[in-house]
């Protein structure tokens, strides 16, 4: 279908565009916020990155995926605009219990569809750059290792070693996070 | 017991499905496609390479006709220009050619770039009814 519209796109229907504008743009959105974590420069990082591959959409040879092709260019954008080194800032692990994270399960169950979003998403907001990435290219847009490695330029033991610490590391962000929520109702 | 063997990959994966997010602009898409509207319209015309794909391709051109050239001026001057001459000539050569090599690359890509423009001029004065 991508291919189809790619093809519509090239021969000067610009308004085929939307098309990919629709399909993608939140992905695009929730990829360049994990990096950039703020929400006006992650919306100018995702109409840059759009704009970036309407303009080089003839050089899009086919071999990955369009979504693959689009990411590296949102997180390309993204890069940009963050300086690298805040890209591995750490957050402490602390040695999650199995009875924790039953008991996280069990509290984010009772919260409506609409908190447990925000939730989520104030988690990942407080995990780094790299981590909420990896984390959201992984589960979220559900690309496999050889995708992310392509994306992101890291190695694929990087990024199994990434999604391991990640795990944690939300885990305990989603940990802090409903602590504090429960200490402002009390 | 290690909290990796009971992690629930599934149940993971379903709470980080709630994570994607929506650009807070309401016309985020519209603002978008004005953008994309105004731009030329994408052209599949130079599908055959990048602008430092092409000029690679030109240099390595470039590079057959610096060996080609000194091929020729060596067999010239071997017969008629031999003696004295054969070492400024040649030195002269060198640089000749060689200077003239290395332009090719540089007027190959001007030629690309203004062939590029002029097709797209023309797809705008059809555009703007020009």
């Amino acid at each position: 279908m991508d291919s189809e519209y790619i093809r519509k796109v090239l021969q000067g229907d610009s308004q085929a565009f939307r098309y990919f504008v629709d399909k993608y743009r939140n992905l695009a959105y929730s990829l360049a916020i994990s990096v950039v974590k703020n929400s006006v420069v992650a919306e100018e990082v995702t109409q840059d990155a759009f704009v970036n591959a309407y303009k080089s959409l003839h050089q899009f040879e086919g071999r990955a995926k369009f979504s693959t092709w689009l990411y590296k260019i949102v997180m390309n954008e993204a890069l940009k605009r963050v300086k690298r080194k805040t890209m591995d800032y750490c957050m402490d692990i602390e040695e999650i219990q199995e009875t924790e994270i039953s008991d996280l399960n069990e509290s984010i169950d009772t919260l409506g569809e609409e908190e447990q979003r925000y939730f989520i998403n104030l988690a990942l907001d407080r995990l780094s750059p790299n981590d909420s990435l990896v984390l959201r290219l992984f589960y979220l847009h559900e690309n496999n290792l050889r995708e992310i490695q392509e994306i992101t330029g890291f190695t694929e033991t990087n990024i199994k070693s990434i999604l391991h610490r990640a795990r944690k590391r939300m885990y305990t962000a989603l940990k802090y996070e409903l602590k504090e929520e429960i200490r402002n109702i009390l | 017991m290690s909290t990796e063997q009971h992690f629930d990959e599934n149940r993971f994966a379903a709470l980080l499905k709630k994570s994607q997010q929506q650009p807070p602009s309401p016309d985020f898409d519209e603002k978008l496609m004005e953008k994309i509207i105004q731009l030329p319209a994408a052209s599949p015309q130079h599908k055959n390479g990048t602008a430092l794909q092409l000029g690679k391709r030109y240099l390595l051109l470039a590079v057959g006709f610096l060996i080609v050239s000194v091929f020729f001026s060596g067999q010239f001057l071997s017969g008629y220009f031999s003696g004295l001459t054969l070492t400024f000539s040649l030195a002269t050569n060198y640089i000749f050619f060689g200077g003239m090599a290395l332009m090719i690359p540089i007027l190959l890509y001007i030629l690309d770039v203004f062939l590029h423009e002029k097709h797209h001029n023309k797809q705008l004065s059809g555009f703007i009814g020009v």
